[in-house]
């Protein structure tokens, strides 16, 4: 019994989250209407920053591999 | 004499009945609207509940389901699980992160600020004092993080003096009127906490490149926020303020409070009056037929 994803499949994983949360962060309006689900958009923000950092990291790392093992 | 003796008698007895039903049914609708008012409370509890929890409870229902597909990902070995899992627990996480530690509906503070205002309204119309509230430069004051206005009795913009006013009195003489904490004053003080500045030290450019961004964005206290400067006078335009219905309640159902402005607006004179360090009044007060717009003009007195 192993986990099924990769290092890779995760990096895939996380592009694709941290686009949409830097995009909803983005689109959320200081009046977002009568919602039930109540969010504080700073925390939104700085979640989808980190992501997009960690994001970045993925980046790095394969790039880092493609110039220095290929 | 005997029958009309009996026939009172029965009378008497007939009303003594009717009395009798009545407190009987009297006392049936008293215990019906216990019960009502018991049960309406239960609901209002129950409604309370359900109003305060549904990001937590969309949280804790997205976790544990991600948690679950991680589990049969692992078992099956199953990618797509695995992926679907992830982003569950993630966006669960995440709801539970970025739920703000208090929420408060904007009428529950409109309720509890009107009261006040109402007081104070109060007050001053029974003292009948119909002059203009200046709001004073906090060189006047002794502390700077305090602010007063200066209700004077007539129609006037005398201000008076640095004594005066450092004394802490409230009713003043020589010109008469009365000096007031203004109603704006703690959102004022939450502005300068935020901004991490003082009003006092920082200039009107400032106040027109950082005062939108801290009402609109991190306070979301207005959609937008406009600030015009033009000799003595500086305009302000906010839409859809949060303060707009307690404003519009303000203009409706008081007389004085009306003349110091809403919360809001009464913030942004003490801000101005700390930034350009003159004594000013609110000269006008407009909102849109829609109540959406508020458009507020400050007039600044000569030092």
């Amino acid at each position: 019994m192993t986990f099924p994803l990769g290092f890779w499949d995760i990096g895939l994983w996380i592009a694709v989250t941290a686009i949409i949360l830097l995009a909803t962060s983005e689109l959320l309006a200081p009046y977002y209407g009568r919602t039930s689900l109540v969010i504080d958009r700073k925390r939104m923000r700085l979640a989808a920053l980190a992501l997009g950092i960690v994001f970045l990291i993925f980046v790095a790392i394969r790039a880092a591999g493609i110039i220095l093992f290929e | 004499m005997t029958n009309e003796t009996s026939s009172d008698q029965e009378d008497a007895s007939d009303l003594q009945q009717l009395e009798d039903r009545s407190i009987d049914r009297i006392r049936e609708l008293t215990t019906d609207i216990n019960d009502l008012e018991q049960e309406k409370e239960k609901l209002r509890l129950k409604l309370l509940r359900y109003e305060r929890r549904p990001s937590s409870t969309v949280a804790y229902v997205l976790i544990l389901t991600g948690a679950c597909s991680l589990v049969f990902s692992v078992v099956w070995t199953s990618q797509i699980l695995a992926f679907i899992g992830l982003g569950l627990t993630f966006w669960g996480a995440l709801l539970l992160y970025a739920r703000p530690k208090k929420y408060v509906a904007s009428e529950l503070v409109d309720s509890t600020a009107i009261s006040a205002i109402r007081a104070l309204d109060q007050i001053v119309g029974n003292l009948g004092y119909v002059g203009t509230p200046i709001y004073l430069s906090p060189m006047t004051l002794k502390d700077i993080k305090d602010s007063r206005m200066f209700l004077p009795a007539k129609n006037e913009t005398t201000i008076p003096t640095g004594e005066t006013i450092a004394s802490g009195t409230i009713m003043v003489e020589q010109p008469e009127g009365i000096l007031l904490v203004p109603p704006g004053l703690g959102l004022a003080n939450l502005f300068e906490e935020k901004l991490r500045v003082r009003f006092a030290e920082v200039d009107l450019d400032y106040l027109k490149t950082r005062l939108p961004r801290l009402l609109i964005e991190d306070l979301d206290l207005v959609e937008d926020l406009e600030l015009h400067e033009e000799r003595d006078t500086v305009q302000i335009k906010m839409k859809e303020s949060s303060y707009a219905p307690l404003c519009s309640q303000i203009r409706r159902e008081t007389e004085a409070a009306r003349r110091f402005g809403c919360p809001l607006c009464s913030a942004m004179a003490i801000a101005l009056a700390r930034t350009t360090h003159r004594p000013l009044v609110i000269e006008q007060e407009e909102v849109s037929k829609d109540a959406k717009t508020t458009v507020t003009q400050y007039r600044m007195l000569p030092e």
